[in-house]
């Protein structure tokens, strides 16, 4: 009997039409489990091929992926074969070539073939992708950030490129730029706890408290269960504390205990131990309003 | 030149978190037993973080407790490490200066791991990183030191790597997305030992 699907797992799949959910799942959902793809595909799948009919092109596309992630270049030659033979222009499958080229560090050679791409199709996003993560993989910063800014010129609603964005700015330690990335995703999404929670991270990081802790009270809004909202929320109202007059200072004294008690409660739900209360309270300590005015 | 050693707990599960996200960059904290000689003897390691190294409330709440938590156990916050998500990338960046330099103050023996990816599998038979000092001069250079692994490290990695153990690991990323993730990986450290029983019998 076959289990349903959202209890489909590597350990539980031992036939083939399990396999071929499970492939399919992580297929539909972008799931990357390259090493686990390749297994069902070398111990189930690749042996009886033809019986997924019309699938089987889109699993040799996504073992592919998974083979050159893992770097298993033999099963990434079979699969690209198989591909190549039955779709001979695609430009789908000539992408693929050009990752095969990345895989092996051929980065001259993968560019030549996305251009050859682009050159016939100059609104295809994923080629555009590529040809900025060549520069990312060979470590040319500069240019990959300023390719990637082209590429959001072009493409404003790409939500996983601005994340890259940002990613790159933080790295380089470009917070006011990393913050812009972010005001872009909150205005697309602005129902997104993790966005305000993450802005909040950089404005804290930044120094502007007042910022971050209305952004960390906003994400606490949308999700009360988002624990670094409520450690940013007992970060930034213990750094307030001396900088405010008698009125704000009062409100955030109430702020750094309810963050407390939430973050407290959470602790005891999950059964932590004592000595990992032990640190927490700790922190705890160091972080509390009250307490410090008294001592 | 510095003497130092490195236990199979730490060792193995600094190797975890690497393999646990290959395609990222990631970070974490050597802990030492606290001694005043110069050699230094490494015994845990708590993996920090997969994403936005450089961001400050997380790195603050973790380092908080994780001082707490030495504090408890007469451990010190000896070393921490940084592996890059670019393959060929192993000098050390602004951000590892910095947390190099907060270490400094910590702790005056302290070490920067820089890791080198080519060397990760334990097949290779020797330590994945290279050591680097934060000097006098502000600077952080590299620094030769004598690194002794406890007997059957390799092996235990190995084991790690072939029974998909090395992915129930957890860091502090994890343990802030969901506290139930405990970043101190006790379920994992008996697993290690576990492995070291069976080669020695």
């Amino acid at each position: 009997m076959s289990l349903e699907d959202n209890q489909l797992t590597p350990e539980t799949v031992n036939n083939w039409d399990d396999a071929r959910k499970l492939l399919r799942n992580w297929r539909d959902g972008n799931i990357r489990m390259s090493k686990e793809t390749l297994d069902l595909w070398t111990s189930l799948i690749a042996p009886s091929i033809n019986k997924l009919g019309d699938e089987k092109w889109l699993v040799y596309e996504q073992v592919f992926l998974a083979a050159l992630d893992c770097h298993v270049l033999t099963i990434a030659a079979d699969c690209i074969a198989a591909l190549k033979s039955q779709f001979p222009d695609s430009s789908r499958v000539k992408k693929l070539f050009g990752m095969h080229y990345e895989a092996i560090q051929g980065y001259d050679k993968a560019i030549d073939i996305y251009e050859s791409i682009l050159s016939g199709d100059e609104t295809n996003a994923h080629v555009r992708k590529r040809i900025i993560s060549c520069l990312k993989s060979q470590n040319k910063v500069k240019e990959y950030v300023s390719e990637l800014n082209e590429y959001l010129k072009l493409f404003q609603a790409d939500h996983e490129a601005w994340l890259e964005l940002c990613d790159a700015y933080l790295n380089d330690m470009d917070f006011s730029k990393a913050a812009f990335c972010l005001e872009e995703l909150i205005l697309m999404y602005p129902h997104n706890h993790v966005y305000h929670q993450r802005y909040a991270d950089i404005k804290y990081t930044q120094g502007n408290y007042d910022l971050a802790k209305s952004y960390y009270s906003y994400s606490l809004k949308l999700n009360p269960n988002n624990v670094r909202s409520l450690y940013g929320l007992l970060l930034t109202t213990a750094n307030l504390k001396s900088s405010q007059k008698s009125k704000e200072g009062v409100d955030n004294a109430k702020l750094n205990a309810w963050a407390r008690e939430q973050l407290d409660s959470k602790y005891q739900t999950v059964k932590a131990d004592q000595n990992l209360m032990d640190s927490v309270n700790n922190l705890f300590q160091s972080l509390s309003i009250s307490k410090a005015e008294k001592a | 030149m510095k003497d130092i050693s490195i236990s199979k707990v730490a060792y193995c599960k600094l190797f975890s978190h690497l393999s646990k996200y290959p395609h990222l960059s990631c970070n974490g904290l050597l802990l030492a037993k606290k001694s005043k000689s110069q050699s230094v003897q490494f015994v845990d390691c708590i993996p920090l973080f997969h994403s936005s190294l450089t961001l400050a409330p997380a790195f603050e709440i973790a380092l908080t407790q994780i001082d707490a938590y030495c504090q408890q156990n007469e451990l010190e916050i000896a070393g921490f490490y940084h592996a890059f998500d670019n393959n060929n990338e192993n000098q050390p960046n602004l951000i590892c200066y910095k947390i190099a330099e907060k270490l400094k103050e910590n702790c005056s023996n302290s070490l920067c791991f820089i890791v080198n990816n080519s060397k990760i599998h334990p097949s290779n038979r020797e330590p994945c990183f290279k050591t680097f000092v934060f000097g006098e001069d502000q600077r952080l250079k590299e620094n030769t030191c004598n690194v002794k692994l406890e007997d059957g490290t390799y092996e235990a990695c190995l084991r790690l790597l072939n029974d998909k153990k090395f992915n129930s690991i957890n860091d502090f990323d994890n343990h802030l997305d969901d506290i139930k993730q405990d970043w101190r990986n006790l379920g994992l450290n008996g697993k290690i030992r576990s492995v070291e029983s069976l080669t020695a019998n």
